[in-house]
């Protein structure tokens, strides 16, 4: 559960505001979506909530926890994020996957600790890539190795910034249908993203983020033709098709 | 790869070729260690040092030849040369630049400044003379400066691995150039002496200063171990750091403290080393991966058995002459790193 009250975030003392008194409720067994266009402020709220950047004006609770007093040890145990990243790194996919036990490693990873690794190895079909460097597997598959890394750590709350984005249509489903499943078992799950399509499959809560401000926030009825003008400025038509709602862009290129 | 192994299997199998390397790097380094009791450019022969060395020959001018000079002089390049090897590395993880290392960031040169302005200005005759300003203590003071403005840099504004290493390139001039004004206005018996204190030759070494060392490396090598899971993490940068509940300041402080600690011990103690700081990790990096708990020993093994290697060529290639071992690595060193990074291979796979 994420709790955020009047939460305000600039880079610096002269810099603008990026965040502007953000108010967000992230219940628990719900998937909620951020959307919003490139620099409207979903990664650095994502690094707000997750510890990286110092919260100066405003409060993020996580599972009860202040974020900006709670020591990150404790708070990387109830809160995981995934995160796109783009480097070097010659630990192998176990030992990356193993990394999501860290807040509970001290200095050898215990039994249970390879368990868990070895069950997430299974699931996610990575068996066959186990001792292969981070750096050597395709985008992809670094993005499924960065998701099992996240569920290794047990946390409570996830947050994941634009993961389907390296994914090919089959890892995609099979990434969504495992964050549905952790939706089942209670977590809260926290989804920037940027296809309106995926986050209408995905999605039962939406924030519209609009130059760091929530602009909208509701059910699948806010995902609409005159939001989503609005937000991002495009043409689109919303069509019920089979009962899944569907996002056509206008746009002739 | 076997499939049929479970994945805990696989990875097991894995650690053994890292613990078997750890294994090999260690049977080597005692070989070599022995080894260099054994040569010499000249007086003792070989067979000598074999019957002195296990008591056969009990003559006494050849017993302080082994246990005390050759001994002292081996141990000084077996524990320098795995402070340099680890000290890099540390350095290399920390900053996240695989330029990094106490000579290419100018940590070396600061510290053998600091010993310069000790040796000219305070006149520090051998090492403990003049408690505040001799050469440890200064040599210590600014390495850890260089470190701290090195990480204000990288971390305030941002810089990235290449610009790091040219930072490296300018510190390296400015405190060369401090270095030589010393000199220029030193007095000639002084500047022989810094001059001399600046070549890495571990003829200067001895029993005090291996105690020392040994102490400092011990330390350094339990806190870095004890950090290699937040290691592992720090790989892949300090934001997923600390989303793995790593406090990365604290962390990168201690380390960096440590590690230049081991430089300025090692400069002060035998002058500038290069290239082993850089060479070593890059070596181990290729053969068993980055997994921090197995590289930071194994670093520390390879640096101490290149240094042994180097000082045995640096006494027996030129008959009679000690050549400073510094010279030696650099001159070994560069041409096998960039062997190193020509045969560079990562393929892409899937």
């Amino acid at each position: 559960m994420i709790k955020i009250n009047n939460l305000s975030f600039k880079y610096n003392k002269n810099s603008n505001y990026i965040l502007k008194n953000v108010n967000l409720n992230i219940s628990d067994k719900k998937i909620s979506i951020i959307l919003g266009n490139n620099g409207a402020g979903k990664t650095t709220l994502f690094k707000c909530i997750s510890g990286i950047l110092p919260i100066n004006e405003g409060r993020v609770l996580v599972d009860g926890l202040n974020v900006s007093t709670t020591p990150n040890r404790i708070l990387s145990k109830k809160l995981a994020y995934v995160f796109q990243v783009n480097i070097e790194s010659n630990l192998t996919v176990y030992e990356t996957i193993l990394l999501g036990r860290n807040p509970y490693i001290n200095f050898y990873p215990t039994k249970k600790d390879h368990d868990i690794v070895s069950k997430l190895i299974n699931e996610f079909n990575l068996g066959e890539y186990i001792n292969y460097s981070f750096s050597s597997l395709s985008g992809g598959y670094q993005q499924k190795v960065m998701i099992a890394r996240a569920l290794a750590s047990n946390a409570e709350t996830f947050l994941f910034d634009e993961i389907s984005s390296n994914l090919d249509i089959s890892n995609k489903l099979f990434i969504f249908s495992l964050i549905k499943e952790l939706k089942s078992r209670g977590k809260s799950i926290f989804i920037a993203l940027h296809d309106l399509n995926d986050a209408l499959v995905l999605g039962d809560y939406f924030y519209m983020l609009k130059d760091g401000i929530i602009y909208k926030e509701g059910n699948k009825k806010i995902i609409n033709k005159k939001n989503i003008n609005e937000l991002y400025n495009i043409e689109v038509e919303v069509k019920n098709i089979e009962g899944v709602e569907h996002v056509i862009y206008k746009k002739n290129l | 790869m076997n499939n049929s192994l479970s994945p805990f299997e696989q990875y097991k199998i894995n650690i053994r070729k890292k613990r078997i390397a750890l294994l090999f790097l260690f049977v080597s380094l005692i070989i070599i260690f022995f080894f260099s009791l054994l040569i010499n450019s000249g007086g003792l022969s070989f067979s000598k040092s074999i019957s002195t060395l296990f008591g056969i020959d009990n003559t006494s001018s050849y017993k302080l030849i082994i246990f005390n000079i050759r001994l002292n002089r081996t141990l000084a390049a077996l524990i320098i040369g795995f402070a340099l090897g680890i000290s890099g590395l540390i350095m290399q993880i920390n900053l996240r630049n695989p330029l990094a290392s106490p000579s290419t960031l100018g940590v070396s040169s600061s510290a053998l400044m600091g010993a310069t302005i000790s040796i000219i200005l305070f006149n520090d005759k051998n090492i403990y003379s003049a408690p505040i300003f001799s050469t440890i203590p200064m040599a210590l003071l600014f390495s850890l400066i260089t470190i701290t403005f090195i990480v204000v840099l990288s971390r305030t504004k941002k810089f990235s691995p290449s610009a790091v290493a040219v930072s490296g390139i300018a510190i390296t001039s400015f405190t060369a150039a401090i270095t030589t004004i010393l000199q220029f206005f030193a007095s000639d018996t002084l500047l022989a002496s810094s001059v001399h204190f600046s070549f890495g030759d571990l003829s200067r070494a001895n029993q005090m200063n291996n105690i020392i060392m040994i102490i400092s490396v011990f330390v350094s090598l339990i806190i870095f171990m004890l950090f290699s899971n937040k290691y592992n993490a720090i790989y892949y940068g300090d934001e997923l750091a600390i989303s793995l509940g790593v406090n990365i300041n604290v962390v990168r402080f201690i380390s960096l403290f440590f590690a230049s600690l081991l430089c300025a011990l090692s400069v002060s103690f035998v002058g500038v080393i290069g290239f082993i700081g850089i060479l070593s990790p890059h070596i181990m990096k290729r053969f068993i991966g980055n997994e921090a708990r197995y590289l930071i020993p194994s670093s520390g093994l390879l640096g101490s058995i290149i240094l042994i290697l180097c000082d045995i060529i640096s006494r027996i290639i030129i008959p009679n002459f000690n050549l400073p071992v510094g010279a030696v690595t650099a001159i070994i060193g560069a041409p096998f790193f960039f062997f190193i990074l020509i045969s560079k291979k990562e393929q892409k796979n899937d």
